[in-house]
């Protein structure tokens, strides 16, 4: 089986630096997969490029064997890859349950996307909140609502830039098991620093550091990777 | 979703069911100077609106939303005046607009523009265009039979004929009814426009087109449908404006007028449907009772209540009395509790 999703020498440069640099990728269907790296690594720059919220320099992008380098952000959504931004990247002047609701409606029919909306917000313990400005709510229930929407949208490839930033203890963990749940169905690509959150996910790993792959492999085979330890995890992080 | 009403549109309803009744009564008690003044503004109103729904809802600021009031007007004009059809003729005022705001918008929106080169793209337009029918005076220029007259602009306009009986034409208490019964009917349609589906990813557009843009719903398409509609209703409101003085000229389109447009929902508030409506009808009639009452520099004094107004109630007239009737009707309901708790049980019995 060919991968669901493979990038090809990608490569973004911003004037003289190279935030991405020949990157060659590759998640199989319904593969948990996580992308650690130190700040400026490139992992948001890479994520932008997989949903072209930014075009790459160079290199392509494959998606179930069709090339989506040169495709719109509404056209890849269709095609099937969902996205939680690093910043929460949602509709600040619509209520919770509308916010959920436009994603939901984009790809099901009326009766459909009301029934995606109820089983999401019960999903994410949004219920009560349903009407509220999402403007109005904390941070960390922006995320989850942004979360929402990714849920709501069912795509086969979801990317999720650092999830768990700003939250609690009890709502990361929560965190992990929906991204557990979400992986029965679709592959998911998951931006952390927080290794006790990667060691929870037991996935594969792949390692950002300037712009490359440094190293892939299980959780466990990274943390032995002296070269890995050096740049990125420190000294006492095993 | 189709949400129940909430209580702004309810009370919205509430203001236009009650403006209706004495709008309506008005031609039993008033003369037709009144009504005349009246359906202006309605006309006005109606070309506020579909600048400002795009403006206050979607986030898009067409400052030359009388581009396509000047192609209404001047559709209407030239068609009725060479076939005297003037039911195709307004019908054209209305897809004519339609169809150079799909190859402006196209063009605009497609390209990329947004923002603030957004308004001045297509300001330029309106002035562009007012500046080249100005330039038609020379008597040769003439679509059909009709001469376009450059800046004289041109008159004694066929009035409106009844559709099905054209031998029956519309006099000023008709009109005046046509115009606001339009006006009704456009902001009932941007309204149920707003609780569909497209409404609900048009204000998702303002309130973050990207990721509108990454739940699958290509933002460009929606902002060039709305600027279409916006088109054909603003070209709607230059047919009905034809209609009503018999009489198009290129000051349909210039500055004044489009910047016009952007002040009176800027009175009114662009956030509700109401606002657009309610601010043509505050600052048309400051305009005329200053210009009645003898203060000389109108422009200079409407300029400076304008600046005062803006200072006072930046959101817009409409947002602020809203604001005051909810925090005293708050008060009522609190001073009525026991009262009203009472009567509840009794009422149940």
């Amino acid at each position: 089986m060919t991968a669901l999703l493979e990038t090809r020498d990608l490569t973004r440069r911003f004037g003289g630096v190279t935030a991405i640099d020949n990157v060659n990728f590759a998640v199989d269907h319904k593969e948990l997969r996580c992308l650690i790296g130190s700040n400026g690594a490139g992992k948001s720059t890479f994520f932008k490029m997989l949903t072209a919220q930014m075009p790459p320099s160079t290199g392509r992008i494959i998606f179930d064997n069709r090339d989506i380098t040169d495709l719109e952000p509404s056209e890849i959504a269709r095609l099937g890859i969902g996205i939680k931004n690093q910043v929460p990247d949602v509709l600040d002047g619509m209520s919770v349950e509308e916010n959920i609701w436009l994603a939901a409606r984009s790809r099901v029919g009326r009766e459909g996307a009301l029934s995606v909306v109820e089983d999401t917000l019960a999903l994410l313990d949004l219920r009560v909140r349903r009407k509220d400005l999402v403007g109005n709510l904390a941070h960390g229930q922006r995320q989850w609502v942004e979360f929402g929407m990714v849920i709501a949208l069912a795509p086969r490839l979801a990317l999720l830039d650092e999830p768990t930033a700003g939250m609690t203890a009890a709502e990361t963990i929560r965190t992990a098991e929906l991204i557990a749940e979400l992986n029965k169905t679709m592959a998911v690509i998951v931006v952390e620093h927080d290794m006790q959150f990667i060691r929870r996910l037991n996935a594969f790993v792949t390692v950002f550091h300037q712009g490359r792959v440094l190293a892939e492999g299980p959780m466990h085979r990274i943390m032995e990777n002296e070269e890995v330890r050096n740049v990125y995890l420190g000294r006492d992080a095993a | 979703m189709t949400p129940k009403l909430s209580t702004t549109e309810i009370a919205t309803l509430i203001i236009l069911a009650l403006a209706s009744v004495a709008i309506l009564a008005v031609p039993k008690f008033a003369g037709l100077s009144l009504q005349l003044d009246l359906s202006i503004i309605f006309v006005y109103a109606i070309l506020a609106l579909s600048m400002g729904f795009m403006w206050g809802q979607v986030g898009m600021l067409s400052f030359g939303q009388t581009v396509f009031f000047g192609i209404g007007g001047y559709s209407y004009a030239i068609f009725a005046l060479n076939t005297g059809d003037t039911t195709t003729a307004m019908l054209l005022a209305i897809l004519l607009p339609m169809l150079v705001a799909a190859l402006l918008g196209y063009f605009i929106i497609y390209g990329g523009i947004n923002d603030i080169y957004f308004a001045v793209i297509t300001m330029v337009a309106t002035i562009a265009l007012e500046k080249a029918v100005r330039a038609t005076s020379d008597p040769r220029i003439k679509i059909g039979d009709v001469r376009l007259q450059g800046q004289n602009g041109i008159a004694a306009l066929p009035d409106l004929k009844v559709p099905w009986n054209p031998s029956e034409t519309l006099f000023v208490t008709e009109v005046y009814y046509l115009i606001f019964i339009a006006m009704l009917l456009v902001t009932a349609a941007y309204a149920l426009l707003l609780r569909a589906r497209v409404g609900r990813v048009l204000v998702g557009i303002r309130e973050n087109e990207q990721r509108i843009a990454l739940l699958g719903y290509d933002p460009r398409r929606y902002k060039l449908l709305i600027f279409v509609i916006s088109g054909g209703v603003a070209g709607l409101a230059g047919g009905l404006y034809a209609v009503w003085g018999n009489f198009v000229a290129p000051e349909m389109m210039n500055l004044n007028a489009s910047a016009s447009v952007v002040i009176n929902v800027l009175v009114g508030g662009k956030a509700s449907l109401l606002g657009p409506l309610v601010g043509t009808g505050i600052v048309q009639s400051l305009t005329s009772w200053l210009g009645s009452a003898g203060v000389g520099q109108v422009n200079v004094v409407l300029g400076l209540i304008l600046i005062a107004a803006v200072q006072v109630f930046p959101q817009g007239v409409v947002p602020m009395v809203s604001a005051i009737c909810r925090w005293g009707l708050g008060h009522l309901v609190r001073l009525a509790q026991p009262s009203r708790r009472a009567s509840a049980t009794g009422g149940k019995q």
